[in-house]
């Protein structure tokens, strides 16, 4: 299950081959699909119109909720301050059905993981969804640079992909 | 009808001298000019508070982005310019392989032939070899690989999805493998995918850019001379010329089409420009009596 912000971020990379290549089916619910490809979105950000022929071409997967998802979604919601519509429907989503998600932020991280959700970052799926490493370091060194990465961050990350820690 | 409300506020005689001012520059009345810097000034303040409750984790940048009134795209340019540093989760950092064998890879249809998609050790010069026909039939000539890594012979590119796309509106979806597995069958169909300069270019200069393209004429004239291709196709507006200068450098006169390059709103022309290409004067439905070497 794919939240908005990293799924913005790795179409900025036009890294979304990445969950293909970690083995992963990426789901993605309609109030993510909302936010992040809605028609009139394109127009000005050139991201939506990759993420909605992502959609079409089934490199993304577009998930309806069930019923009982979209209930402990608004309960999540209600609940838990600051998680957004977006985030709710994905950790609801995820837990009925025991995925892992895919989040940026870590608030909605902590609270996936006291949820019991396996979690995944988008340096992680970067890093795990490209084979080569020249590209891998490039497309975490871009990464680094548009979330205004810590320096020491960055580096160890390149240094985990180099393999010499 | 716009739903206004009198609001009778005590300004200091400067600040209404000012308003005054910029009324007459603009050509408006005082309470246009007062309602035009509020507007500006709420919008201000409401950037101002998402991004100091996204930068203390009291929101998502999708709920900052509600608040400021602003799409998440907008947000998230936002929380960029405003400097708003990721904090690096540590479990993450530990939860990450370091040995690059041991990622999953997955090939998403493999009901073609035995070809996987290329690998970090086998480089696009490499691949581009091995997708190479016995017999060239339609010779694609692209720019350069994407600095961005991407690449059609890598199976993950714009041009390779959209060139798919074509084939598959041309010769039915259900002819056209999907994934990696396209690359073989679009070579087993004679067709091949070369660049004209030899390294990324889009990150280049549009000087450098030319240069490095027209670096390439000559090296590309004797692979036309080599191939014989009974068909070019340019991808790309821009190297139209260099590909006619190479053609003619080869002494080829066979047909050459030119393409936009598949992106944004040029992606469905190239689809549907391709398509029509390969209905009307390509019979690519069936492999080439010559086999692929």
């Amino acid at each position: 299950m794919v939240d908005a912000s990293p799924l913005i971020y790795l179409a900025k990379l036009d890294a979304l081959d990445v969950f293909g290549l970690a083995g992963h089916v990426p789901l993605i619910t309609p109030e993510v699909e909302r936010e992040t490809a809605r028609p009139g979105l394109a127009y000005r950000f050139p991201d939506a119109l990759m993420i909605a022929e992502a959609l079409r071409d089934g490199v993304l997967v577009r998930t309806e909720l069930s019923e009982q998802e979209r209930t402990v979604a608004s309960q999540l919601g209600a609940e838990a301050g600051g998680l957004d519509a977006g985030q709710s429907e994905v950790l609801a989503a995820a837990g009925a059905r025991e995925l892992p998600v895919l989040l940026h932020e870590r608030r909605a991280i902590r609270l996936a993981r006291s949820l019991g959700l396996e979690t995944w970052s988008p340096v992680r799926l970067l890093i795990e969804g490209t084979p080569d490493r020249e590209l891998s370091r490039t497309r975490v060194l871009e990464f680094a640079r548009m979330v205004q990465m810590r320096f020491e961050d960055a580096e160890a990350l390149v240094r985990r992909i180099e393999g010499t820690t | 009808m716009i739903d206004r409300q009198q609001v009778n506020l005590r300004l200091e005689r400067e600040l209404v001298d000012s308003l005054d001012d910029l009324a007459q520059d603009a050509h408006v009345d005082r309470t246009e000019v007062a309602r035009r810097i509020l507007t500006e000034g709420i919008a201000r303040a409401r950037m101002d508070r998402a991004l100091r409750d996204y930068a203390a984790g009291h929101s998502s940048a999708w709920r900052a982005a509600r608040g400021a009134g602003i799409s998440l795209y907008e947000m998230l340019d936002a929380v960029h310019q405003a400097g708003i540093p990721y904090e690096l989760d540590p479990d993450d950092l530990a939860g990450i392989g370091t040995d690059p064998a041991s990622r999953r890879v997955a090939e998403t249809s493999p009901s073609y032939g035995n070809d996987t998609p290329g690998t970090a050790s086998e480089d696009i010069a490499g691949l581009r070899e091995r997708y190479r026909p016995a017999a060239v039939r339609v010779l694609f000539v692209g720019e350069s690989s994407p600095a961005g890594g991407t690449h059609f012979h890598l199976a993950n590119s714009n041009l390779f999805r959209a060139t798919r796309a074509a084939f598959a509106a041309a010769l039915g979806a259900d002819t056209v493998p999907d994934g990696a597995s396209f690359l073989p069958w679009f070579r087993d169909r004679g067709c091949w995918l070369v660049d004209i300069a030899d390294a990324p270019v889009n990150q280049l200069t549009d000087t450098a850019r030319r240069a490095a393209v027209e670096r390439g004429v000559q090296p590309l004239a004797e692979l036309l001379r080599d191939v014989d291709p009974g068909r070019v196709v340019a991808i790309k507006r821009d190297i139209e010329d260099p590909v006619k200068r190479a053609m003619a450098l080869a002494e080829t006169d066979v047909p050459l089409v030119t393409l936009p390059f598949p992106v944004r709103q040029w992606r469905p022309i190239y689809e549907r420009e391709l398509a029509e290409l390969l209905r009307a004067e390509l019979d690519l439905s069936a492999s080439p009596s010559h086999r692929p070497r």
